[in-house]
């Protein structure tokens, strides 16, 4: 009845900011600034080199690291689609079992995947390459396809200072990873209606950037809906993985999530502690990673911001709608979780008013995404890219 | 010997009370088991949830000497019944002197430390709670 | 090694003959087929991924009994049934207020063979009602052990009802090996689980506390997997090769023991009625 009386009020007109008390004021701090600074990936020397940045623009968008010259980055990560694809499960070469997800924000990850199976950007750029049933691609291919480029093998020895022809295939993969990570790290979300609000809350000033619903919506999140738990910080993402009941059958068997992922980054040859990071030291978490019988069917806890434009949501796209991902809290089958103390998740039992706040105020949480864009200029000395 | 080990001293609080003959607590926070105490710094302090972060810990036996033995630490939230995702790795920089690295919380909310300690084929487990 | 265990460890694809110890077929001693699991995974592809795990034997109980019915009559050599006192999953916290779980139980145990009952969740004082007293009793009159998953106090308060009942502890009550350890102490008819707990080994390795424990009392702790949720059928065989691996850090004799022995002698003891 509290909580009814609560949403009501908040309802019918906009709260103070003496409405807000001292832990609500804290957790809503515990959500910015934003946008946050910019921090270099210590593990990929290329990152946020403007070189680096526009060469791997043109690699983003190029076809040829697919077999057949079928498919690009892009093409799943569309630029006019939150560079993600709006469809719950994409074909590539093959059917996938997992939802393509947003590429916003990434330079502030550390873990990359669903399941995590990789600690750091350049890693993950390079899997979808080789994946049969994504560009299919073979190591072979792409590197005689790119050493045929001169104009490529140019702006890559003036990026990175090394002669493509020199390299292995295997390393000539890890460069187009860390340059596809380069680019990756310029697509970013912009200041939210949210952000204004919080700045607003911790100066003292009206509080106008929310409307009550969304305010009402915020209260909730932080509160007994205890969504912040794991949507936590600046990224709304706590940056781990959890299982909240969603099936993890695929046609085939399971998606066994972090366990696997955990399994796959601590033996990758390309995670940051081993031969091709340029900082082992920036690979503690992996280093300390442990393998546990929760992370069966645990996926990706991922970033709420741009979350009203990132439809469809979970690891395999099973639901549609914001609504319905607020319909699945409410009605949680905790029967599926397994934990003996404080439940973290469980039904939420939201009134119909308290689903449109909560919903009110996810959407409040977007804003522009901006990308780094072309830069002619740059390779001035090199023959022109071929297309 | 490493810096770490030249500079441990340096930023050394001696706790009320903990004082002893040869063995000095250092640190923000303290516990106490059957016949130990240890002391503990996080670096960076405070700690932010979703960062990984380190303890800086002294740990001393009730008859003033040095605690020596291996520490296994671990970190639980005590209402929600889980650890952390990480395990972390205990280096013994001096008698008396350990640093522990890869913790990680992954979730605001209490906290609390825990440090199994094992000597001479005894053990005991000093909890320390870190509320927020 | 023998000729089965090399075939287990062949269809599997482990390098046996290449290890220094040889492939183990565990006994899993806590497997839930509930119905929302029988209705993804139908008995004989269940029955198919126990034994590609490497199972000897399978603890199963299920809500509903009709589960671990149906999997006993698919592979009776491979299945060890117990009872399990819910009709449905959701009956966790409020089974043993409801006295129509008495004459249910009373008619299954007429009816069929189990070696157990559980695993059902009981805390403290709440071990002392009447539905849980019955259910004790029954456990005595049909020779099954009480698979309880709860805290010390509950284990404490059902051996004052019965100081010969035979309890396995399920996940040895998520207590740390000190408390694990003086359990055992007070009660030799108690035996633990270690369904869902990672605290006993890390990367293969045994913890040294866990060591002293399994060494003190070889003949009192079992493994198991806990499929709470349909999709954990499938994490049947992960768990087999993770235990594997950090049984694989003990003395062979403790290890095989933990690892299939003590969980076959239960069987053994509740089945030979």
């Amino acid at each position: 009845m509290m909580r009814l009386l609560i949403s009501l009020l908040f309802t019918c007109g906009l709260a103070a900011a003496s409405d807000w008390s001292a832990t609500e004021r804290a957790f809503v701090q515990s959500l910015g600034p934003w946008p946050q600074a910019a921090v270099a990936d210590a593990s990929n020397r290329l990152s946020g080199d403007v070189r680096a940045i526009e060469l791997g623009r043109q690699l983003f968008f190029d076809r040829r690291l697919s077999a057949n010259n079928a498919l690009a980055c892009a093409d799943c990560h569309r630029p006019d689609a939150q560079f993600a694809d709006g469809i719950a499960l994409n074909r590539g070469f093959g059917a996938l079992a997992r939802h393509t997800p947003a590429l916003l924000n990434l330079s502030q990850r550390y873990w990359f995947g669903w399941g995590g199976e990789n600690d750091n950007l350049w890693a993950q750029s390079m899997r979808p390459i080789l994946t049969p049933e994504e560009m299919n691609a073979s190591l072979t291919q792409v590197s005689e396809t790119l050493r045929q480029d001169d104009a490529f093998a140019c702006r890559f020895q003036a990026t990175t200072g090394l002669a493509l022809q020199t390299l292995d295939e295997q390393t000539q993969l890890v460069w187009i990873g860390k340059l596809l990570a380069a680019y990756q790290e310029t697509i970013v979300t912009g200041r939210t209606a949210f952000d204004t609000f919080r700045d607003q809350l911790l100066q003292g000033q009206p509080l106008t950037a929310l409307n009550a619903s969304e305010q009402a919506g915020l209260k909730l999140f932080i509160g007994e809906g205890r969504c912040v738990f794991c949507h936590s910080g600046a990224g709304f993402s706590n940056g781990e993985f959890g299982d909240i009941g969603v099936s993890f059958f695929t046609a085939s068997g399971v998606d066994k999530g972090r366990y696997a992922g955990i399994q796959s980054v601590t033996r990758s040859p390309f995670n940051r502690l081993g031969a091709f990071s340029d900082s082992i030291a920036s690979g503690s978490r992996t280093q300390h990673i442990q393998l546990l019988h929760r992370n069966w069917g645990e996926f990706r806890v991922p970033s709420l911001r741009n979350v009203a434009d990132t439809a469809p949501y979970m690891h395999n796209g099973s639901v549609e709608t914001l609504a319905e991902v607020v319909d699945f809290y409410s009605e949680l089958d905790e029967e599926r979780l397994h934990t003996d103390g404080e439940k973290i998740l469980r039904p939420l039992h939201l009134s119909a008013p308290e689903k449109q706040n909560l919903i009110a105020f996810l959407q409040s949480l977007s804003a522009p995404v901006s990308a780094a864009t072309d830069q002619p200029d740059l390779f001035q000395n090199c023959p022109q890219a071929a297309g | 010997m490493t810096i770490k080990r030249l500079l441990l001293p340096l930023f050394s609080l001696t706790l009320a009370g903990q004082a002893l003959a040869d063995c000095q607590l250092s640190g923000d926070y303290s516990g106490h088991a059957q016949s130990l105490s240890v002391g503990f710094s996080t670096l960076p302090a405070p700690v932010a949830i979703g960062e990984a972060f380190s303890l800086m810990l002294t740990a001393c036996h009730d008859d003033g000497t040095p605690f020596t033995g291996q520490i296994t630490a671990s970190a639980v939230m005590p209402a929600h019944q889980h650890g952390m995702n990480y395990q972390p790795t205990v280096q013994r920089l001096a008698p008396g002197h350990y640093r522990l690295d890869g913790y990680l919380f992954h979730m605001p909310g209490d906290w609390q430390f825990q440090f199994r300690m094992a000597s001479g084929g005894r053990y005991e487990t000093v909890t320390v709670d870190y509320p927020q | 090694m023998k000729l089965k265990q090399m075939l287990a460890a062949g269809l599997l694809g482990l390098s046996a003959l290449a290890g220094a110890s040889p492939f183990m077929e565990l006994v899993d001693t806590h497997i839930h087929y509930s119905h929302d699991a029988w209705e993804r995974t139908p008995p004989p592809e269940a029955i198919r991924l126990l034994r590609l795990a490497g199972l000897q034997k399978a603890f199963v109980s299920s809500s509903s009994d009709q589960g671990t019915q149906m999997l006993y009559a698919e592979a009776p050599d491979l299945i060890v049934p117990v009872l399990r006192p819910y009709r449905k999953r959701g009956e966790i916290s409020t089974w043993f207020r409801d006295e129509t779980v008495i004459p249910m139980l009373e008619d299954l145990l007429e009816k069929n063979t189990y070696a157990g009952i559980g695993e059902f969740h009981i805390y403290g004082d709440d071990a002392n009602m009447p539905v849980i007293r019955r259910v004790v009793e029954l456990a005595q009159q049909y020779h099954c052990f009480l698979h309880l998953h709860g805290d010390a106090e509950a284990v404490e308060n059902v051996f004052k009802q019965d100081p010969n009942a035979t309890i396995l502890w399920a996940h040895s009550g998520f207590e740390g090996p000190a408390v694990v350890s003086q359990m055992l102490a007070r009660f030799p008819n108690l035996k633990a689980d270690l369904a869902f707990r990672n605290d006993h080994a890390f990367q293969g390795k045994v913890d040294a506390q866990w060591r002293e424990l399994f060494l003190k009392y070889p003949d009192r702790i079992m493994v198991g997997t806990d499929t709470f949720a349909p999709e954990r059928w499938h994490y049947i065989m992960d768990h087999a090769d993770w235990t594997r691996e950090w049984l694989k850090d003990l003395p062979e004799s403790v290890a095989q023991k933990i690892g299939y022995q003590n969980g076959l002698d239960l069987a053994a003891w509740a089945l030979n009625k």
